[in-house]
């Protein structure tokens, strides 16, 4: 699951109902929402084709050539366009590599807790009684947990591996998911067509998948973006904690661990990588602002009609 | 010269902004209230009858917006935005109940706070006063210990009563037109009728002006002065109440009154209108009802423009059922098939 | 329960549906942990009634009067308390799931709201041929051809199936989800208002709809309605509910032109007259609003809002007894 396929298919089933107004003019109507997906875009295309674009070994070090600032101030090389760090590493390709870990943890984060989390809301929902009782007991329990502490414990005794980071953070992550299924199921039990289905006779394993589990399709799309950004600034805290990524892997979060004791003299080290961050997590949250408005019907019509009045209003002057 | 009407709307377009295109819910209408008159605006959902009356309110809001039109309140020009007149007069002269009280009413202040706030701003009444006029609203509306009845929440009444106090607090503010939208359509029959009584005993004492927006001619029948048959978007036949049921000049509306179940006539078969209401985003070009119109010919492609029958009657069609000369009779041989 | 005299009222032999003294009971939270637990509400208490092959039983009643939970009870959804019900001689209230949904297989349902009842992810050609799928009656072009043919007898044209629910008006659902109960041939339909979301012009439409579809196809209807001029060009009888018992039941010509239950006069004269000439001519209706079933359960519980209630009517619950062959009204004063 990429993050591009999540934003079709949040509104797949209005796009079904044959709206002349196509979502991707919607989308191009919307400039923030453009400029988050176009930089979420640039994120993934340079993670999965980081080795061949990338200008250096991002573990290669240059001792010549050590802490050169960006390439437009003094100093600077165009060799290392975003300068390069103490050990003469290129900080561009440093952080070329810091997006395909990120991603990579990220999404797979992501795939993991979603797929248990959306069992767990399901039996809870179905099976009802006490399993649902006890699953939302644990998930309440879990939340009221700080998951960064649990993570740290957890990864000071297990030891650190991208492995372990990735286990960690889909169990503190699962419970979001497991609650909102739970809800719309339950939610969804007692709509028209899904009390039709029952009285027509359909099976109770038929009824989940056909007419009950298409609902989740819409805010599970809204809450996959904000738990990717959720999970990029997790990863990152972790490494930067010493306690996620290690060296000589790359990662945005270590790259700034490494950078902070050169915070005064070499601005980049730090300012770049935490510049991703921001502008990833960032994108994530406007794209998922935009796709939240766009699977609820009514908030899309009244943006619709904002844009057009905008339009018109800008076309009058 | 005769005095100005209490309400005018002239030529009010309401337009909807959607993804599939701008569409017009109001399309063109015109209608006026006299001082202690009731009219009824009967439609379909879709109509735009609705609509029209929270244009006057000044409820219009995004995506719908108020393109042209001018409505004058006693003469006085109703100013306000795109979106509808300011809420000097509305509110304060022209009241509105909705179909749905327990929507209108916030589930969390008592009805006490709810009434007493409009005394407060509108009246300017003091809390003593205030309470004390609350109370009288709630016994005028028919509620039994209405001064224990202030300190209760929404959901502590049945419907029926929800809608009295609905229409008590319309009438807090003293208004002189009342407009009450589907006001009993929610209800079970038995307070219907109760709901029914109600607004005419209310609007007979308190010499009101009702407009009163509903799908159901029975309500009509039993309310209205003079009523407004909306069909997509425009006023399709106004006629006085009388002449209407006995005579109706447009197919749609002899269709609406002959599809009725009633009480009084065989238990066969109905005489259904063929079709269902046209898409207000996709209207057939000219009358909008000629797709459903056992009348319909070819000249109904042009836009009927109303016409004037005379004693305050008036028809969008081409092919109107009563000649305004014989009106009557043809109507006679309808209402016996 | 005068059981004998309900028995005259359908012929054993064509016989479909029989309540017989049927209570639906809901359990009731209590307030507070506190507090001792309520009795559970009755949703219909007592209620017996037949209904032949190829019948309308037209149920009228006000919001909460349990005319909803009859529906319910039929298809299987609602806790009985008491009593059973049987169809086509076969007793139904204590099916097992998997028999449960065999039976739906007779028992179809037309619900209220065609907005909410019809799966908007879903081509219409998928809803109407979903029961023959599940039932293991047709697939593929067999049910593609059976769509079509049922199309075709609700009125929507065969473009219809290829279609999303989204792009139809409220009638036009109404006639798929009509098109959808009689997809598996049911020999019963359970109606619950399925005019009441309707617009005016349409309602006429789909009453007719129900007429010819029972002449054409002899299914019977149990058709709930809160309304008596609604019922009456549908049904054959009709069974008046007031808080959760039958008030009367009878042919229809009898309890229109004859009724003997005093909330059925009132329901009568609840319905406003569509004339103007003859404005306020309608007599003045009963007051008040009716109180849960349950609240009392002594004596008539239509007693606080009657005209004519006397003693007795507060100390003794009145039988359902026979008016008029066939004709039945529980009302000490009729």
């Amino acid at each position: 699951m990429s993050l591009t396929a999540n934003s079709p298919s949040a509104s797949r089933p209005a796009a079904r109902r044959r709206k002349p107004a196509g979502l991707l003019s919607e989308l191009l109507g919307d400039r923030p929402a453009v400029l988050a997906t176009g930089f979420l875009l640039l994120i993934v295309f340079v993670a999965i084709l980081v080795p061949l674009i990338v200008p250096h070994d991002p573990a290669a070090q240059a001792l010549r050539a050590r802490l050169d600032p960006p390439a437009w101030l003094a100093g600077g090389s165009w060799s290392h366009v975003l300068g390069t760090d103490n050990l003469g590493r290129d900080v561009l390709s440093r952080i070329m590599y810091g997006a395909r870990t990120s991603l990579s943890i990220s999404l797979t984060v992501c795939a993991i807790a979603s797929t248990f989390g959306i069992a767990m809301g399901l039996i809870a929902a179905y099976v009802g009684g006490r399993t649902d009782t006890i699953l939302m007991r644990i998930v309440d329990t879990q939340l009221s947990f700080p998951d960064l502490l649990l993570a740290l414990t957890v990864l000071t005794v297990l030891g650190s591996s991208p492995v372990t980071v990735v286990i960690i953070l889909s169990i503190s992550g699962w419970m979001v998911y497991a609650r909102m299924t739970r809800g719309i199921v339950v939610s969804a039990r007692h709509e028209g067509y899904v009390e039709a289905a029952e009285l027509v006779g359909c099976s109770m394993p038929r009824i989940i998948l056909r007419h009950i589990l298409p609902n989740i399709a819409a805010p599970l799309s809204t809450l996959l973006i904000l738990e990717f950004a959720r999970v990029v600034l997790a990863e990152a805290a972790l490494s930067f904690l010493g306690m996620g990524i290690q060296p000589p892997a790359t990662s945005w979060g270590l790259d700034i661990a490494l950078g902070k004791d050169h915070v005064f003299g070499a601005w980049w080290l730090v300012t770049f990588p935490g510049l991703a961050i921001a502008l990833t997590i960032l994108s994530a949250n406007v794209l998922a602002a935009w796709a939240r408005v766009t699977t609820d019907p009514q908030e899309r019509e009244k943006r619709f009609a904002r844009t057009v009045a905008r339009r018109s209003g800008s076309k009058r002057r | 010269m005769t005095p100005p009407p209490l309400l005018e709307i002239e030529d009010l377009v309401v337009s909807f902004t959607t993804r599939r295109g701008v569409f017009e819910a109001v399309r063109g209408v015109s209608l006026h209230v006299e001082p202690g008159e009731t009219l009824g605006i009967v439609g379909e959902s879709g109509s735009g009858k609705s609509v029209t009356m929270q244009a006057v309110m000044g409820l219009i809001e995004a995506p719908g917006a108020i393109e042209r039109g001018a409505m004058r309140w006693n003469g006085e020009p109703l100013s306000g935005t795109r979106h509808g007149p300011r809420a000097a007069v509305a509110g304060r002269e022209i009241a509105m109940v909705f179909q749905d009280a327990m929507t209108s009413l916030n589930p969390l202040l008592t009805v006490g706070v709810q009434i007493t706030e409009v005394l407060r701003r509108h009246k300017g009444l003091k809390a003593a006063a205030a309470s004390a006029r609350a109370s009288e609203l709630l016994r005028l509306v028919g509620i039994t210990n209405p001064e224990g009845r202030l300190h209760y929440l929404p959901h502590q009444f049945s419907g029926g009563m929800r809608q009295r106090i609905m229409i008590a607090m319309a009438l807090a503010a003293e208004p002189a037109l009342l407009i009450a939208d589907e006001p009993t359509t929610a209800l079970d029959v038995t307070i219907q009728a109760q709901i029914v009584d109600l607004l005419a005993e209310l609007r007979d004492r308190l010499h009101l002006s009702v407009v009163l927006v509903t799908h159901d001619m029975g309500l009509v029948a039993e309310l209205c002065d003079r009523v407004a048959v909306m069909y997509a978007g425009r006023i399709v036949e106004t006629a006085p109440v009388q002449e209407l049921f006995a005579a109706p000049a447009h197919p749609y509306t002899a269709g609406l009154l002959r599809s009725m179940p009633r009480l009084d006539d065989s238990a066969g078969r109905l005489e259904a209108i063929e079709g269902s209401p046209p898409d207000p985003s996709d209207l057939p070009e000219g009358c909008a009802f000629r797709t459903r119109c056992p009348r319909a010919q070819e000249d109904c492609i042009h836009d009927p423009l109303t016409t004037d029958l005379g004693s305050g009657r008036g028809v969008a069609c081409w092919h109107p059922l009563a000649p305004p000369v014989a009106h009557g009779q043809e109507a006679r041989v309808h209402a016996g098939e | 329960m005068p059981e004998s005299e309900m028995a005259k009222q359908a012929d054993p032999a064509k016989r479909l549906v029989e309540f017989t003294d049927v209570s639906v009971a809901y359990d009731v939270q209590r307030a507070a942990f506190w507090h001792r637990k309520p009795p559970p509400f009755r949703a219909i208490d007592g209620v017996s009634f037949q209904i032949g092959r190829g019948e309308t039983l037209g149920v009228v009643g006000e919001s909460g009067s349990g005319k909803s939970t009859i529906g319910k009870a039929l298809l299987g959804r609602a806790p009985l308390a008491t009593g059973n019900i049987s169809f086509d001689g076969r007793d139904i209230s204590k099916l097992s799931g998997a028999a449960m949904r065999r039976l739906r297989r007779h028992i179809q349902p037309v619900l209220q709201d065609p907005y909410a009842s019809l799966n908007p992810r879903m081509r219409v050609a998928d809803i109407i041929a979903e029961p023959l799928l599940v039932h293991g009656i047709a697939r593929g072009k067999e049910a593609e051809a059976r769509v079509a043919q049922l199309l075709n007898l609700v009125g929507l044209p065969s473009d219809t199936a290829s279609r999303h629910p989204g792009s139809f008006s409220g009638g036009q659902r109404q006639r798929i989800g009509i098109a959808r109960a009689l997809a598996v041939e049911p020999d019963f339909i359970v109606a619950d208002e399925p005019v009441s979301a309707l617009d005016v012009s349409i309602r006429a439409q789909i009453i007719n709809l129900f007429r010819d579809l029972q002449q054409e196809l002899g299914v019977a209807y149990l058709f709930i309605a809160h309304d008596l001029a609604i019922v009456r060009h549908v049904s054959h009888r009709i069974a008046v509910v007031y808080a959760g018992r039958v008030a009367e039941i009878g042919p229809r010509d009898a309890i229109y032109g004859s009724p003997q239950h005093p909330y059925t006069r009132a329901l009568l004269d609840a319905v406003p007259i569509p004339d103007p000439a003859r404005r306020g001519e309608r007599r003045p209706t009963i007051r008040g609003e009716f109180g849960r079933p349950g609240d009392e359960d002594h004596g008539c519980r239509f007693a606080p809002r009657c005209p004519l209630a006397t003693k007795i009517c507060r100390e003794a619950v009145p039988p359902l007894a026979a008016k008029a062959p066939g004709h039945l009204a529980a009302c000490w004063n009729s």
